[in-house]
């Protein structure tokens, strides 16, 4: 549909125009279902919370502060139990040292070879040209659209439907595919697929997401040393001047208990608005709401298996690998909302009344 | 492959019609990218803070893109 206002193509189902919000029809159809803007209002819809909307460069300074926060809380966690460890053996020196190269290896690792780690952990290869043509056309669109470079291509090998993105740069991005996806979905889903991983680059969630694996990991590795001891052991001066430094054992107890499950819910809570915020960028790009809608569907339907699923990397991915579908959204663990939801969203956008969604 | 022409001509036609989409789609993702820049451009020349600057050294609002009658109807590709 041309917008009569600004001459934008917009989807045939469009209930108003994308670039300037005008909007096609004389009584006026709001962007969410349940606040019409004058006229009756529709028969009872559930009134959808409107998603906060960040622009590109709001959302990406956002992802890159809030990067250098988790690596300076990773830091000063990792001092604050390395203390802890060494005091409970004597040497709160020795500790801290410790704790500090362990940082400097984990937190370089993770954000210099990060991308290509997932990249071998789930099998993926880089799409071949001839194979792989109408991928590739799609993914060219989405970069022209969302005014990025081209993000290399890779294609994962499994009859579940998934896709992933990564790249702590626009400039060095890639996109991941299963070959379930490819074989089921159509062009347009495709293209909402697509849309919605060049949401996740241009907004940085990829570094971000890079940066949350690492301290959830790193966190849940030292406080398994503090509690285990393991890497001590026998090296330890048990009963020396150990005991004196309480203050600092009792602090690094607490860090090793409370630490892991505080970093976990911080990360999947964020997680879940990157998701819905994803959804709603990619569906500008698209403009077209109702292709990632339509493949949402088909993606629960038909499972989103990956090869190499773990809990290191589920929340790369565009549905949960791990969790099922009917699991309740506002589950403070899942890293994703349902897909239910999320369906209903892209439909408010498209200027369609939510249907009775779940159960 | 040989044997069966009709196939090949089918899969031909079916590669043929993948790249007409695409290109139409990246000809028109492009038009779109360029309107959405106009428009953030237009909204920071308006609003504060960026409005201040903007006045200053005298920036003046883009123009939207449109697409001509004849360029907006879908492009024919005669296969016979």
């Amino acid at each position: 549909m041309i917008c009569p206002g600004c001459g934008t193509a917009n989807h045939p189902d469009a209930a108003y125009c994308n670039l300037c919000q005008k909007s096609f029809f004389p009584t006026g159809v709001s962007r969410f279902a349940g606040e019409a803007t004058g006229g009756s209002p529709g028969p009872a819809a559930p009134v959808l919370r409107p998603v906060p909307m960040l622009s590109f460069y709001e959302a990406a300074s956002r992802n890159v502060r809030m990067s250098r926060l988790l690596f300076l809380a990773l830091f000063a966690t990792f001092l604050a139990v390395g203390g802890g460890i060494g005091s409970a053996y004597g040497n709160v020196g020795y500790g801290v040292a410790l704790a500090l190269i362990l940082y400097a290896i984990l937190a370089s690792t993770a954000y210099f070879t990060g991308s290509s780690l997932v990249l071998s952990i789930h099998g993926a290869r880089e799409a071949d040209p001839a194979i792989h043509r109408k991928l590739r056309n799609v993914v060219e669109e989405m970069s022209i659209a969302s005014g990025i470079p081209m993000p290399r291509v890779y294609v994962m090998e499994s009859r579940g439907m998934n896709a992933f993105a990564a790249g702590r740069r626009p400039e060095e991005a890639l996109v991941a595919v299963t070959t379930g996806l490819l074989e089921r979905v159509n062009r347009e889903e495709l293209q909402g697929v697509i849309a919605h991983e060049m949401a996740h680059i241009k907004s940085r969630d990829t570094l971000y997401n890079i940066c949350a694996a690492v301290l959830v990991g790193s966190i849940a590795l030292l406080a398994d040393m503090f509690l285990r001891g393991t890497p001590f052991r026998g090296r330890g001066r048990s009963g020396g001047g150990g005991r004196g430094n309480a203050a600092f054992l009792v602090l690094g107890f607490f860090l090793a208990i409370l630490a892991p499950i505080a970093a976990k819910i911080l990360q999947m809570s964020i997680s879940r608005q990157r998701e819905y915020h994803a959804d709603a960028v990619g569906a500008q790009f698209t403009r077209n709401p109702l292709g990632l809608a339509a493949a949402l569907a088909k993606i629960s339907q038909t499972g989103a298996g990956v090869p190499g699923e773990n809990r290191g990397t589920q929340h790369l991915f565009i549905v949960n690998p791990l969790r099922h579908f009917g699991d309740d959204a506002s589950a403070l663990l899942s890293t994703h909302p349902s897909t239910a939801l999320r369906i209903q969203r892209l439909n408010a956008m498209a200027g369609i009344a939510p249907a009775a969604v779940g159960s | 492959m040989e044997r069966y022409p009709e196939l090949k001509a089918n899969q031909n036609v079916a590669s043929l019609q993948e790249e007409l989409t695409a290109t139409e789609n990246k000809i028109s993702f492009a038009r779109q990218f360029y309107n959405d820049s106009v428009m953030t451009y237009n909204n920071k020349i308006q609003s504060l803070p960026s409005n201040l600057i903007a006045s200053v050294f005298d920036f003046s609002p883009a123009e939207y893109f449109e697409a001509g009658e004849e360029s907006r109807g879908v492009p024919k590709a005669d296969l016979r």
